[in-house]
């Protein structure tokens, strides 16, 4: 055994010094977040009233799938914050461990790490003892800082065995990840495919959990996120569930280490698919070659956009409660018109800059290219710039037009499904499809910069970032007129509260058309890099 | 015919000379060489010649066309294989191969296959496992697979066993014979000198020498190796001689080659019994060339 894992103790400092800073910028990130939400819930809650106005939301089947089981009905103001953190923090704590152990395994395997290291005097299992200490300093790290943080603080309703149990809670989920990582690494050739199945792992554990909270409670005891909550942490505080968490690390850890000693280097245990001989007639299409070249972006867009639109219509039914007991929301809705319409108006308008997000990647991504020099063979073969442009141009037309119409569907359907006086569907298609003009035109900027400022392409992002702002922090900061107006998204008629303003719409596709061509101008005459 | 032709081409970027009247002529059916050091501006006058960066003053023509107007056009026509190849990653080798023949139209299923078969290439892998050069493959392969009248090859066998850099060899014989035209881009000397015409070497952006290989031979030196019955005084004190050694009677020097009729028949009054001469290589030519030019500057 100690022949097996000689040489551990010059791997470990060596492999913690390589990904120090990146961590440590995510365990400030997680802390801070963290203590600031901790730090903002005796306040956001102040009194019986608005805490039992948010239990009768988040009784709602959609709240429990989403976020969990509560309990207590929230009279410990820490049960309240655990119900809304304790889960996505557990998955960012994951997804730090996923990425962590998914380069320190396959990644540095595939690179050719492991095999210059392998080839000194070392032990077969040094280097994966030296990544699970990594990964376990981390992870305890993570706990004895969080818990001192939040312990500090001394918020009242946040006891401190909680606090400790919940740190603990954290870390040793964070644990099970990264050591689920290490066996998973053994089954694949590639880091991608390490950290796909990893994340596919988490996201099943998810959606168990949501089908076992609301309905078919022994499927949540079989997910790692069901066994969170299970804790009752800040009321009952059980510790089983850190038990459970442990326990299973180690099995697969076992497991982990056992194929180690087995496996040849370089070697996946999955038998590898044979991938296709010949490109299929939609791929040999220039506009085919991009859109399969995005189809994961676009469907886990668009999959993303139609959840959140679904997880909103289901809460549709209870919005009046909601918004009448909690004044910090109400600071949101001011204008005409019934709640549930004014919060449709709203929900489209932060939806149009969620849509923004894959209009842009989608479009960028031919920067992306030129930058990874894969426009260069393109270019040498007898395919023109504006060719080019335009199978980049069609698939983020496609999103920014396709997507808020199917948005409608879905935010219609799943309303109409659960609340009886929901809005026409006409209204709420006009309320999502006003927007998709101020998308062609953030598209019609990224056309601009791609073709004059290649360089400074990913400016494009300020649009959606300021729009953001306008849309957040625009009535909290009271930001004059005209401030506002430099948002584009501000410029896009309300409806159905108000008259359809169809010169506006035609002014802002104008904008777009003009700015398109003169970017396709530019693309046309610059130097390409690669 | 010409085929391609530069035409004092320059080229800044910045305040940066990358190019300064670069000219280059290929006629028809030769294969053409194209020498010179990392950032000698070989890759900057073959982006050039595909349409891809713009010259700030000069003309690049292809078939007769502009090359930066016309690129889509003369491209139908035209193979590139860059030194360093990128693709999609997500793509397999064999999909690859497929969409950028498509892109120059029809193509045949069969001739791919065989260059597929020839170049013993597995298409069925993504593109992210390959190494680089199983990725140089697909650009060969792509370009032998083509019908393409011009070839343009940057360095194209940089990450290839002496196997297929067999094959290589042979598949350009053979598109020469099929009376087609190479732009050859190389660091490897002697692949040059088995497979080209006529070359050209770069330096600084500045095209230092061109011709055929005798042509550039005969600016420079032979390597002599003589034995003599008598020992051959003052030797060293004739013109065109240099580096003169002896080593146990045999003289070793090398020699301009538009003094030798006189150094020969100077050296046969002393009874020759032994002489050997070797052209120089193009790697000789080459070290020369460089080694020269800076210390002019240098001076």
């Amino acid at each position: 055994m100690r022949k097996q894992i000689k040489g551990t103790r010059i791997l470990f400092p060596i492999l913690l010094r390589q990904h120090r800073l990146r961590l440590l910028l995510w365990l400030a990130g997680l802390v801070l977040v963290t203590c600031f939400v901790a730090y903002a819930y005796p306040e956001m809650y102040p009194d019986q009233a608005s805490r039992e106005a948010y239990s009768i939301t988040m009784e709602n089947p959609a709240m429990i799938a989403m976020l969990g089981i509560g309990y207590e009905h929230y009279q410990e103001i820490g049960s309240l914050f655990a119900l809304e953190m304790l889960l996505f923090s557990a998955i960012a704590v994951a997804v730090m461990n996923i990425l962590l152990m998914s380069k320190l395994t396959r990644d540095d395997e595939e690179n050719g790490i492991l095999e210059l290291v392998q080839s000194r005097s070392v032990g077969r299992l040094s280097y994966l003892t030296a990544s699970f200490m990594v990964m376990l300093s981390v992870n305890i790290l993570f706990v004895i800082l969080l818990a001192a943080a939040m312990g500090s603080m001394q918020i009242e309703g946040f006891g401190f065995t909680g606090v400790v149990l919940y740190s603990g809670l954290l870390g040793s989920f964070g644990l099970l990840f990264g050591t689920m990582t290490a066996f998973f690494a053994h089954f694949v050739t590639s880091s991608r495919g390490t950290s796909v199945l990893s994340f596919a792992a988490l996201f099943f554990f998810y959606l168990l959990r949501a089908v076992g909270d609301v309905n078919v409670v022994f499927l949540s005891w079989i997910s790692p996120l069901g066994w969170l909550s299970r804790a009752y942490v800040f009321v009952e505080n059980n510790v089983f569930p850190i038990g459970l968490l442990l326990v299973s690390s180690l099995g697969l850890g076992t497991l982990a280490f056992i194929l180690q000693s087995k496996r040849d280097i370089g070697d996946g245990l999955l038998p590898e698919r044979a991938g296709s001989v010949h490109a299929s007639a939609f791929l040999k299409t220039k506009v085919g070659l991009v859109m399969r070249l995005q189809k994961t972006m676009i469907f886990m867009w668009t999959i993303g956009i139609l959840l959140l639109n679904i997880v909103f219509a289901l809460i549709l039914g209870d919005l009046e409660a909601f918004f009448l007991e909690n004044e910090a929301m109400q600071a949101f809705l001011t204008g005409e018109g019934s709640v549930m319409e004014q919060f449709i108006i709203l929900l489209m308008g932060i939806m149009a800059l969620f849509i923004t997000a894959p209009v842009i990647i989608s479009f960028l991504r031919l920067r992306g290219e030129e930058k990874a020099n894969r426009t260069e063979l393109v270019f040498s073969r007898a395919v023109s710039r504006m060719q080019l442009l335009k199978a980049y141009l069609i698939p983020s037309i496609l999103i920014a037009v396709l997507l808020p119409i199917l948005q409608a569907v879905a935010l219609w359907s799943a309303g109409a499904a659960v609340s009886e006086d929901m809005m026409s569907f006409s209204d709420v298609l006009g309320a999502s499809m006003v927007y998709i003009p101020a998308l062609l035109l953030v598209l019609g900027m990224a056309v601009l910069f791609i073709g004059w400022l290649p360089r400074a392409a990913s400016l494009v992002w300020l649009f959606l970032v300021y729009g953001f702002i306008v849309i957040y922090l625009g009535d909290i900061l009271e930001l004059p007129d005209w401030v506002r107006s430099l948002s584009i998204y501000e410029h896009v008629p309300v409806y159905p509260s108000e008259e359809l303003s169809y010169a506006a719409l035609l002014i802002l596709c104008g904008i777009s058309v003009f700015l398109l061509f003169i970017g396709a101008m530019g693309y046309k005459r610059r130097d390409i890099e690669g | 015919m010409t085929v391609l032709q530069l035409d004092r081409v320059t080229k800044k970027f910045g305040d940066f000379q990358a190019l300064d009247q670069v000219s280059m002529e290929l006629n028809k059916g030769e294969i053409y060489g194209f020498i010179g050091p990392n950032g000698a501006g070989k890759s900057t006058t073959i982006r050039i010649l595909l349409g891809m960066l713009k010259a700030t003053d000069g003309r690049a023509t292809i078939f007769g066309k502009d090359a930066w107007k016309d690129a889509a056009e003369i491209h139908k026509r035209c193979a590139y294989v860059p030194g360093d190849v990128y693709v999609w990653p997500n793509l397999t080798g064999g999909e690859v191969i497929d969409v950028l023949l498509k892109m120059n139209g029809s193509y045949s299923e069969k001739k791919r296959d065989e260059w597929v078969e020839r170049f013993q290439f597995d298409p069925t892998k993504k593109a992210r496992s390959y190494s680089k050069g199983n990725r140089q493959k697909i650009a060969l392969i792509a370009a032998f697979a083509s019908e393409a009248d011009l070839f343009i090859l940057d360095e194209p066998t940089s990450g290839l066993d002496p196997l297929m850099e067999h094959t290589f060899q042979q598949g350009l014989r053979e598109v020469k014979e099929a009376g087609k035209t190479v732009l050859l881009s190389s660091h490897i000397l002697s692949e040059v000198e088995k497979l080209c015409d006529r070359v050209a070497i770069i330096r600084k952006g500045k095209i230092i020498e061109r011709g055929t290989l005798n042509d550039l031979r005969h600016l420079t030196r032979m390597q002599m190796q003589v034995e003599t019955r008598e020992s051959p005084e003052g030797l060293a004190k004739l013109s065109g001689v240099h580096q003169l050694e002896e080593e146990r009677g045999q003289f070793t020097f090398q020699a301009d080659t538009d003094h030798m009729e006189e150094i020969i028949d100077y050296l046969n009054k002393y009874g020759v019994r032994k002489m050997e001469s070797t052209p120089p290589t193009l790697e000789d030519l080459f070290m020369r060339h460089y080694e020269e030019r800076s210390s002019e500057e240098n001076a």
